[in-house]
């Protein structure tokens, strides 16, 4: 296997990108179709100095936050029932499925007829990342050593700690990547849910204004403040899945 | 207690019979060591016992409700150390100061709060051994126990199963003569089904 590119090679992959990006905006000479990277720098310079800025940010994070942990608790637990219970698994079969197929925006719309805007990201980034972690955690459990099972089955083995030390260490590889790819589902079906549904103060609206008014500097800039407060809880939710499990493993 | 009885035990797997009306008595309390070439069915009978799989045919009398065994595999939780490993199995029934000490005997002294997946073959075969011996059971099943063993963790490991087995029911398999020899007891030959 080929060792992970060296710091100066992904940071020079970066400079390349953005060198071509300067260069096509400087080309087009337009900046409402392509804005260049040197304004969107400048905008962000400034843009967390407006008033009202953090508010904005902490509405969708604390929204879109709280749908992922929502749908990250139930995602397990269902996983484990339906681990259990065949009936179970049966059960949540076609609505997950159901869920992973519908396209994020018919969710949306659908939703805006029962919820208030302001609920929408919580809803709808709990409804697109509930499949991927139920999925994962299942997928894990039923890998499960079934040699190991037997072993826990002759020393009945009560089922916490089966659950803690034969089916915990299987299920983490599965948990750990299903999060990784969920995070930024969540920011990306959550912040796609405020721009149709327009609540007040959220990343959203910031975005769909931005739009409007052909504010593109800005646009670009709240694109890569989403970006970075996608990356920094992505960042501390694993590190903190990481640490629980380890110190499990210390028990 | 009572002794172990099987009786006229049949069982096939994808139409290949493995036991064919096999029969035996295993005293209670008392060692009893099963030899005999690959494929006759020791592992299939002892699987048997264990209630992992049900025979096509045949009764079995007397088998206690708990029961310890070391596998063919260790079965071990990898990412846990020794004394972890025995403590699933035992819960509060043994204290750590019992375990570290029969793990100590083993010669694990040293490693025994490591994660076992940094052992060697033969120390996670003594983690097993050790959970079987700690594990409150009427029945020890030792399915090729000291396999991998050397000499003299071989002799400690014997040791070990005669003064923590006493009393109990032990039905271990093994290719080794000198081996059986040195648990005593009661020996059966299996053959391999016709």
């Amino acid at each position: 296997m080929k060792n992970k590119p060296l710091l100066w090679q992904r940071a020079a992959a970066v400079a390349f990108w953005l060198v071509l990006w300067q260069c096509a905006s400087m080309l087009l000479a337009q900046p409402l179709l392509l804005v260049s990277p040197l304004s969107v720098l400048r905008r962000l310079a400034v843009i967390w100095l407006e008033a009202g800025f953090w508010q904005t940010l902490a509405f969708s994070f604390f929204r879109i936050v709280a749908g992922f942990l929502l749908a990250f608790v139930l995602g397990v637990l269902l996983a484990v029932l339906a681990g259990r219970l065949r009936a179970a698994e049966v059960l949540l079969r076609p609505l997950m499925a159901t869920v992973k197929s519908v396209p994020v925006a018919s969710f949306i719309i659908i939703s805006l007829i029962w919820l208030t805007a302001a609920r929408l990201s919580i809803f709808i980034s709990f409804l697109m990342v509930l499949p991927i972690i139920y999925s994962n955690v299942l997928q894990g459990i039923k890998s499960t050593d079934a040699r190991m099972l037997e072993m826990a089955q002759l020393y009945k083995v009560p089922w916490r700690r089966r659950l803690l030390y034969i089916y915990m260490p299987q299920v983490r590889p599965f948990l750990l990547s299903a999060c990784s790819v969920a995070l930024g589902i969540s920011w990306k079906s959550g912040i796609a849910a405020e721009v149709i549904g327009i609540p007040n103060g959220s990343i959203g609206e910031m975005l769909y204004e931005s739009k409007v008014y052909f504010k593109t500097a800005d646009l670009f800039a709240w694109t890569v403040v989403i970006i970075l407060a996608s990356l920094l809880f992505e960042k501390l939710f694993l590190r903190l899945l990481r640490a629980v499990f380890a110190r499990l493993e210390k028990i | 207690m009572m002794d172990i009885r099987v009786n006229g035990l049949l069982k096939s797997f994808d139409g290949k019979r493995v036991l064919d009306g096999f029969s035996a008595e295993f005293p209670d309390g008392g060692i009893t060591c099963i030899m005999g070439e690959s494929g006759c069915g020791k592992t299939t009978l002892l699987n048997v016992l264990m209630g992992f799989i049900q025979p096509d045919g045949g009764d079995l009398s007397g088998v206690p409700a708990r029961i310890s065994a070391v596998f063919q595999e260790d079965r071990l939780c990898e990412d846990f150390s020794a004394v972890s490993n025995i403590r699933l199995v035992t819960g509060a029934e043994r204290s750590r100061g019992d375990i570290e000490a029969l793990l100590r005997r083993l010669g694990l002294g040293e490693s025994m709060h490591r994660p076992v997946r940094e052992f060697s073959g033969g120390m996670k075969r003594r983690v097993a051994l050790a959970r079987a011996l700690l594990y409150d059971s009427g029945l020890l099943i030792l399915d090729e126990a000291f396999k991998g063993l050397d000499d003299a963790s071989k002799d400690i490991a014997l040791e070990c199963v005669r003064e923590y087995a006493a009393g109990r029911t032990v039905i271990a398999v093994t290719h080794d003569a000198e081996e059986a020899r040195a648990l005593g007891g009661k020996l059966i030959k299996m053959e391999v089904a016709a």
